[in-house]
């Protein structure tokens, strides 16, 4: 149903095309895809920090690619594992109160202490053992292991006022008693499920935002968004499949903004089992072995992929081919290997050498409501692996399913699609969840779905884990980069786009790490 | 009549306790809630202290007794990711939703009731079967394709009334309703239209059915023959016999609209339940699943209950009492 509901929302996208009025000016109003969580603190999912970063403050923050101070102005490293950081003086929350350190202190309490948060920002605070007010405008943090990355991390942490947000409940936040931050827009209303309402902060202690009034309309359906956009009730919405992006380009009463995501997508093997159901023979027996074992037909896959194809036909363009398990705005990426052939002819000879001549029969698995276009993607891999001799089958389902059984010990797929994103723009998380063994005891490797080890990429990850110097980090993840292509446990397809649509008139900044924000958003000049 | 009420208490909480139980194990089947939050930066202390503030690492059983434990005293769990209770969440949502019900069901009577008594009574007529064949196109048009043409229509091309959202509400009586200002009724326009297409259809239908039927039996040509006006026969005696199957029906209808608004809510961003319900199923959000159904349940025993004792006062051959043995 969804496929049809995005083709029709294209098709009628088309035919209207005179709806979108002028802009409002001094207010913006965004259509978006989720719902929000008021309390800055609760359930940590990327749109939700793009909520809170319009209200609140946090120690740094991540602009254009670079690592800021917001309400932190300083920070060093005073130990092996400690981090200092000095505050911002003279800053003053929504309701007139003055930042302080305790606050900082109240706020990393807070985020470890909330109970019944299925996701929690405590995640950003990796082995944090203490916090030390050291002075009203100083702050100490004291780790259990070295943190290189804290200072990033923390940018995720939202600062609440300590007066405000005492034994504050969801309600206090969803009412605005407890959302005070010191973030350049104040909490103005919040309708449950519909919108949220904020008002410019004109104590804001940095670039004074372009609007007035924003107002975010929480419209989960793509078809719906795109229409509210169409018929004027809205300025701007994110998130919009690449189909309809490319459709809406023709209207001349809107502008498309494009822009890199830090999100990369690829295929993972299944390295560990000795047979899978999933596998099986032409006929559809079981295989009773596990071809993925034998790296040429890892390769005959890869080398099976038309990543250009993939790129135009199936994204429209919105996504970027890449050659590694990284995308290539990281730091990290490495750009001395080579770029993935597209060879048909070369896999199938490989398949015929690993024993394979006549193929196999298997099944791919994908989400299809998680990521822009992952259902067709799943049929896409499908075709161009059935063009090698494979007989193929597809297999699309919720995420709700798919990602339970995704991760190891159960691993249960034979070859499957994935993205993966770190709003760090390091490669490291993604190294260590998908790439470093899995170790149920030592508790790594959480995320790695193929079953891949390699001691030696183990022993550089354990390195880096404790390296703090930024060049020396990026040397150590390249080289990993290279290891992981040899191996291919995972083969890389393209890395994502971010896609908003405006009304004409509306400048707008996307983020590689997807947040919609509206200070990125300004009147076009 | 009270061991009547008293029976149907006693199936009620059967039921609840029973969908309770159901609604559990499949949510519990579909996956771990946890696994939909993947994020790249979870640690595995921070994983498993969630899963056991949350009860996530106990098997099913205890899982669900925990939970019935809770229910039993009232709480039927917090929202993943609302952080409120789940009874609250829902609850909050169910003006919006029963507004958008009862307007879908007033247009949905307003406008079946009279036009399947003209197709009762002119059969053959062309008017008839133009409204017989709408009534196809309102059984068979899926409702999300209804709600999309609506939205570019009326919404996007002539630019009459908005496309998603509820608008201005008034508080009546501490709950907001957009009944009362004309933004609000701009909003509500089309989502109702949409909602009412479907039991409009089946009134339609049933209405003229009915109407068909009781024209051929003896006691509406006894009228005729007696001289008594054919509007007269029409609206009391006729419609009179054919009430009881329209109330089922309206009551049924109702209690679906009430509770599974899904689609409409969802395309229209209407903030009611269902829309509430599918973003909850979307990631896992177990407590307000379990608490919908739960809610659910009583939504569709209390309609029935009132479209028995309906039945009671429609026809004096109906007792209560000796149907709830």
């Amino acid at each position: 149903m969804k496929t049809i509901v995005a083709a029709l929302a294209t098709a009628v996208a088309v035919l209207a095309g005179t709806g979108a009025s002028t802009v409002q000016a001094q207010q913006i109003t965004i259509g978006t895809a989720t719902t929000p969580s008021i309390d800055p603190h609760f359930l940590f999912l990327a749109s939700n920090i793009a909520y809170f970063r319009h209200v609140f403050g946090s120690l740094t923050v991540i602009n254009k690619g670079m690592l800021e101070g917001d309400l932190a102005v300083s920070w060093k490293a005073t130990g092996p594992t400690q981090w200092e950081f000095k505050l911002r003086p003279n800053v003053k929350f929504h309701d007139g109160e003055p930042f302080s350190a305790e606050d900082v202190a109240f706020s990393i309490e807070r985020v470890s202490k909330l109970p019944n948060n299925p996701v929690t920002y405590a995640a950003n605070l990796g082995s944090l053992k203490d916090v030390q007010v050291v002075d009203p405008l100083t702050i100490r943090l004291n780790t259990a292991r070295p943190e290189p990355l804290l200072p990033t991390s923390i940018s995720r942490i939202a600062i609440v006022s300590r007066k405000a947000a005492a034994n504050a409940s969801a309600a206090d936040f969803n009412s605005g008693k407890a959302t005070i931050g010191t973030g350049p827009f104040r909490f103005s209303a919040y309708v449950p499920g519909e919108r949220y309402e904020l008002v410019r902060n004109d104590a804001y202690h940095g670039t004074r935002p372009a609007w007035q009034k924003v107002v975010f309309r929480v419209i989960t359906q793509d078809a719906s968004r795109i229409a509210a956009l169409l018929a004027g009730d809205v300025d701007l919405i994110e998130s919009v499949p690449p189909a309809d992006a490319a459709k809406l380009r023709g209207n001349a009463d809107l502008a498309v903004h494009v822009g890199p995501s830090h999100r990369f997508y690829f295929l993972y093997f299944n390295l560990v089992q000795d047979s899978n159901p999933f596998i099986t023979d032409r006929q559809g027996k079981p295989l009773g072995k596990n071809p993925f074992k034998d790296i040429r037909v890892r390769e005959a896959v890869s080398l099976a992929m038309d990543r250009q194809a993939i790129v135009t036909r199936v994204m429209d363009g919105a996504a970027e081919v890449i050659n590694q398990f990284a995308s290539p705005r990281m730091p990290a990426f490495n750009r001395e290997l080579a770029p993935l052939a597209y060879d048909p002819v070369k896999a199938k000879k490989l398949l015929a050498d690993a024993g394979y001549p006549e193929g196999f029969g298997l099944t791919v698995h994908c989400s299809n409501d998680r990521y822009p276009n992952d259902g067709r993607m799943c049929q896409t891999v499908g075709q161009m692996l059935a063009r090698i001799g494979l007989e193929m089958k597809v297999e699309a389902m919720p995420k709700a399913i798919y990602f339970s059984k995704v991760p190891p010990p159960k691993a249960e797929f034979a070859l499957g699609f994935l993205g993966w994103g770190d709003s760090s723009g390091e490669a490291s998380t993604g190294l260590n969840g998908l790439v470093r063994s899995y170790d149920a005891t030592r508790k790594t490797g959480l995320y790695n779905a193929a079953g891949y080890s390699n001691a030696e990429i183990d022993r550089r990850l354990e390195a880096l884990a404790a390296e703090s110097d930024p060049a020396l980090r990026n040397d150590i993840q390249k080289g990993i980069l290279a290891l992981v292509a040899q191996d291919i446990p995972y083969v890389p397809l393209y890395v994502g786009s971010v896609v908003a649509v405006s009304k004409k008139g509306i400048a707008f900044n996307t983020r590689p790490d997807e947040l919609t924000l509206a200070t990125e958003a300004s009147p076009a000049k | 009549m009270l061991s009547f009420l008293l029976s149907r208490l006693v199936q009620t909480l059967l039921l609840l306790v029973v969908m309770s139980a159901i609604v559990f194990a499949g949510v519990y089947l579909i996956g771990d809630p946890m696994a939909t939050f993947i994020s790249p930066d979870m640690t595995a202390e921070i994983i498993e202290k969630t899963r056991r503030e949350l009860g996530l690492d106990q098997p099913l059983h205890l899982q669900y007794l925990r939970f019935a434990g809770s229910a039993l005293s009232g709480d039927l769990g917090t929202s993943f990711i609302h952080n409120e209770p789940a009874v609250h969440v829902i609850l909050q949502r169910l003006p919006a939703t029963l507004e958008l019900a009862c307007v879908a069901m007033l247009i949905a009577l307003g406008l079946g009731l009279p036009a399947g008594l003209y197709a009762g009574i002119e059969p053959k007529s062309l008017g008839s079967r133009a409204i017989m064949g709408f009534s196809v196109l309102g059984f068979s048009l899926p409702g999300f394709w209804v709600a999309l043409m609506l939205i570019m229509v009326f919404a996007v091309t002539l630019g009459w009334l908005p496309t998603t959202g509820r608008g201005a509400v008034v508080q009546v009586l501490g709950l907001p309703f957009s009944v009362f200002t004309l933004d609000g009724w701009r909003h509500l326009l089309l989502p109702a239209i949409n909602l009412a297409l479907f039991p409009l259809a089946l009134i339609i239908r049933l209405t003229r059915a009915g109407v068909v039927e009781n024209r051929r039996l003896d006691y509406v040509r006894f009228a005729r023959a007696k001289g008594i006006a054919p509007s007269r026969i029409l609206l009391l005696h006729v419609l009179k016999n054919i009430a009881v199957p329209l109330v089922t029906v309206t009551g049924l209808s109702f209690g679906s609209l009430l509770a599974f608004a899904v689609v409409t809510e969802t395309v229209f961003a209407w903030p009611g339940m269902g829309k509430l319900l599918v973003d909850a199923i979307n990631i896992l959000d177990r407590p307000v699943v379990v608490a919908y159904i739960l809610v659910t349940v009583l939504i569709f025993a209390v309609i029935n209950l009132i479209v028995d004792i309906a039945y009671a006062a429609l026809d004096p051959r109906v007792r209560l009492g000796e149907r709830a043995q």
